[in-house]
């Protein structure tokens, strides 16, 4: 939209691009994962599909494709049991990468689009819980199709499960929540704790387990935590992959 | 994906290129000598360029690596100074098509003016699959250094121009004329320039010692931009860092 937007400001004309897809093997069904996922703070499409094929020849074909196409294109991998091909559609900003892994005597193959333009907004996220201190590891996923878009935050803390669970009640009720329901699962009921709170429309469920001693780890996946989609990007994206 | 030092590089190299077409030794020193050549050129290249012309080349380093280019003016515009200038469009890719390529720089430059520090007022760069980012304005004159007193030691240099005769190239046979280049008696470079092909006038470059060539492999006047530009709120680039660097 930016490029658009310029081209009509300064009069340019804007090549039209090659079309991209999210990379398809021959003669497979792709199943789309969401509409979208952003991890990390990238975006995401993402599919896959299985084949008979050996990995190599589903790796070959890809490699292949993309090199005649004039993309920078790279391989890794074994191939008989795991291999990466990515290619590099540097006009656009985004990377097409298939991941590729034998199982069960059929290859698996994970198609993704990547888009290297895209940064997240640092909103929607604020009332999930976030350790200023003592976090080991923080991940953040956010899903979203036609239905909802759905957050998720992943931590590892270093903390026992009933201080982490407490610090998460805290945090969540400084932010309006109430809690709705608390479970203790597992074998003792000392391993894993589930807490779900509700504010308004906004339901956020907190899994906690105790990976180790002293070390928890806290999932959370809040429904309605994000707002309106950031109209603008998302079409930035959509305009690069048809 | 692209090391940032490759793209440092390549844009240094870019504006390595002083005002009377000499090398600056350090930062060109990575390029190849082809790349360098082109470079060189280019600070004399394109003061009597119009909108919608490109020319594209294909250079062969030896051991394999060829790589293409692609210049061309894609628009016009007053530019900061209030003179009449250009928006010359630079690629730099590894497949003739350049759908792809690994370098997209974007300058405005001044008609009449090369593509040195007294013509670039405006650069866009984009390395690899990066976005696009324009280096600040402010920040130009830095890529810009005086060149060295001899770009290839000390020696004589000798120029022979030959009369203009017929040059076949991947573009078609063209009218040419071709210039060596001797220093201490030995042939450095041969370049073929024809009056025929826009921007540079550049149609086949050698240089014999070390096998490396380089030649147009095509050329027009309907050239469109390609380039996807920045937002103008995106952070330029500072080149801070990359001085203090070079100055270690």
């Amino acid at each position: 939209m930016r490029a658009l937007w310029l081209a009509t400001v300064f009069g340019w004309a804007v090549q039209a691009q090659p079309s991209l897809e999210i990379p398809r093997y021959p003669e497979t069904t792709p199943i789309r994962i969401g509409d979208e996922l952003i991890i990390g703070g990238e975006r995401f499409l993402i599919s896959y599909f299985t084949t008979k094929d050996p990995v190599s020849n589903v790796a070959e074909y890809f490699f292949d494709k993309w090199k005649q196409m004039g993309l920078p294109t790279m391989l890794d991998g074994h191939p008989e049991r795991e291999m990466i091909v990515s290619a590099f559609y540097t006009r656009q900003g985004l990377q097409a990468s298939v991941v590729l892994r034998r199982r069960s005597g059929k290859t698996i193959g994970f198609a993704t689009i990547r888009d290297f333009w895209f940064q997240a907004q640092a909103d929607g996220g604020a009332d999930l819980f976030f350790p200023e201190e003592d976090d080991v590891w923080l991940h953040d996923v956010e899903s979203s199709d036609a239905a909802a878009r759905i957050r998720h935050r992943t931590a590892l803390i270093d903390s026992r499960i009933s201080t982490a669970a407490d610090v998460v009640k805290a945090w969540l009720a400084n932010r309006g929540y109430a809690l709705a329901g608390e479970v203790a699962l597992g074998q003792g009921g000392g391993r894993q704790r589930r807490l779900e709170h509700t504010r308004g429309e906004r339901r956020l469920v907190t899994h906690l387990a105790a990976i180790e001693r002293g070390v928890t780890a806290v999932v959370q996946t809040c429904l309605g935590c994000v707002d309106a989609p950031d109209v603008p990007q998302r079409e930035q994206t959509s305009r690069r992959v048809r | 994906m692209i090391p940032c030092g490759f793209g440092c590089v390549a844009v240094l190299a870019f504006g390595a290129a002083g005002a009377n077409g000499s090398m600056a030794a350090g930062a060109i020193s990575s390029v190849d000598p082809v790349a360098q050549a082109l470079i060189r050129h280019m600070a004399h290249g394109a003061s009597d360029a119009k909108r919608g012309d490109w020319i594209s080349y294909r250079t062969d380093a030896g051991g394999g690596r060829v790589s293409f280019w692609r210049l061309s003016a894609v628009g016009g515009e007053k530019d900061a100074l209030g003179r009449d200038a250009l928006w010359i469009e630079v690629e730099l890719g590894q497949h003739q098509d350049l759908s792809a390529p690994l370098l997209q720089m974007k300058m405005l430059v001044a008609i009449g003016e090369g593509l040195g520090a007294e013509g670039v007022t405006r650069l866009f760069v984009a390395i690899g699959a990066d976005p696009p980012q324009e280096i600040s304005p402010d920040q130009l004159h830095t890529l810009w250094r005086l060149p060295p007193a001899h770009a290839h030691g000390p020696g004589e240099e000798i120029i022979r121009a030959r009369e203009e005769g017929r040059l076949m190239t991947h573009a078609g046979t063209l009218p040419a004329v071709s210039i060596e280049i001797y220093h201490s008696g030995l042939l450095i470079e041969r370049v073929w320039m024809s009056h025929r092909l826009p921007l540079l006038g550049l149609a086949k470059l050698e240089i014999p010692s070390i096998g490396h060539a380089m030649e147009v492999t095509g050329f027009g006047r309907d050239a469109v931009p390609r380039m996807n530009l920045p937002d103008g709120g995106d952070p330029k680039i500072r080149l801070d860092r990359q001085t203090s660097e070079e100055t270690q």
